[in-house]
């Protein structure tokens, strides 16, 4: 599997099932570094953005920012953050810049259904995120 | 310290600053200068290993002949003392004592070499581990200036489009509404469903009272 726009490709030829039951909207972003941006239905608001590095295929839902983050809850929320991460299947919490985000990392080797059960799960882990941390958030 | 260690050092005083966490072109430049680097001195270990091994190879030739010559010698001394031929086997004792000096410093020489190979295996050793951890350091940073590039590409992309633009919670009660309204629809639609097998059981039923009497009434 080698590219953004054949893992797009692929996925849209798999079945509902392979993709947990969802429908994908797909868009490539145009910039430097080639980034698939999927809309699950339903779910436009959080999307799920894949990426090509070196060795891994990155996926990358953004949560909240720093702005969003209740001050005097912060340490709380963070260790809340930690105690989730292994609960939490196939992914993990991330700080990117001031972002906190939820990421799965798969080989560059994956079968196109682990790519698409990776997205399916992110999403899923996403919004249960948002929904636990929400006492932490303005 | 390792760069990408110094890299988040710089990188968690930046953003200390407010200023951006960056992955600069500088750390990666340094990095790749680090795996040239230690990349060519494994090359030449190599290279220096191989003709090392090779002059070790030679210094055992030179041995080994050596020692063949010195048993055909002294086969030939024995003949010459046993012809009592002193001056000969004197002569050729003399051969042999030349020879066994070659021999002496040909292993002294062979053994340097087996102890040079032995610090070039561990120097390549050294240089592979070190290259490894190099090469991990560098996908570390190539990971994160990528994340990096997408997550500013995203955050500009959004900025463009306010409408997109919502926190987290206000997101997460979106999502749940349109849940929601789905499953509302679906259940709206089980009902229907539940409603329309109803009145073609009851139908059914009825149909099934008029046979039995118009069967009954016809009989």
């Amino acid at each position: 599997m080698n590219g953004i726009r054949k893992i797009a490709e692929a996925l849209s030829e798999l079945d509902s099932t392979a993709r947990g039951g969802f429908d994908f909207d797909y868009q490539i972003i145009p910039t430097e570094q080639d980034v698939l941006q999927i809309t699950l239905t339903g779910r436009e608001e959080i999307p799920v953005y894949v990426t090509l590095t070196d060795t891994q295929i990155l996926c990358i839902a953004y949560l909240w920012d720093e702005s969003q983050i209740k001050p005097e809850t912060r340490g709380e929320m963070i260790e809340m953050m930690l105690e989730m991460n292994i609960p939490m299947p196939l992914s993990s919490f991330a700080k990117i810049g001031n972002q906190y985000a939820v990421f799965g990392a798969l080989s560059v080797h994956s079968r196109i259904e682990d790519i698409a059960l990776e997205i399916a799960i992110l999403s899923d882990n996403g919004i249960d995120a948002i929904e636990v941390m929400s006492d932490y958030l303005r | 310290m390792s760069l990408f260690k110094k890299f988040l050092s710089n990188a968690r005083a930046g953003v200390r600053d407010n200023s951006e966490m960056r992955v600069d072109a500088e750390s990666i430049r340094q990095m790749e200068e680090e795996l040239n680097v230690v990349g060519k001195q494994l090359k030449l270990a190599r290279t220096e290993l191989a003709t090392t091994l090779g002059r070790e190879a030679a210094e055992k030739t030179k041995v080994v002949d050596a020692e063949v010559e010195i048993t055909a010698l002294e086969r030939e001394t024995t003949y010459a003392l046993d012809r009592g031929d002193e001056t000969l086997a004197n002569g050729i004792a003399e051969r042999i004592a030349d020879i066994e000096d070659v021999v002496a410093e040909a292993v002294c020489q062979r053994n340097t070499l087996l102890q040079q190979a032995d610090n070039l295996r561990e120097r390549i050793k050294r240089d592979e581990r070190e290259l490894t951890e190099f090469n991990r350091q560098m996908l570390m940073l190539r990971t994160t200036d990528c994340v990096q590039k997408i997550t500013s590409a995203i955050n500009d992309m959004l900025a463009a489009d306010s409408a997109k633009n919502f926190s987290a919670t206000e997101s997460l009660e979106r999502i749940r509404k349109k849940q929601q309204v789905a499953a509302e629809r679906l259940k709206a639609s089980d009902i229907k469903d539940e409603e329309f097998q109803a009145n073609r059981l009851r139908a059914e039923s009825v149909n099934a009272v008029l046979d039995r009497i118009r069967a009954k009434r016809d009989a």
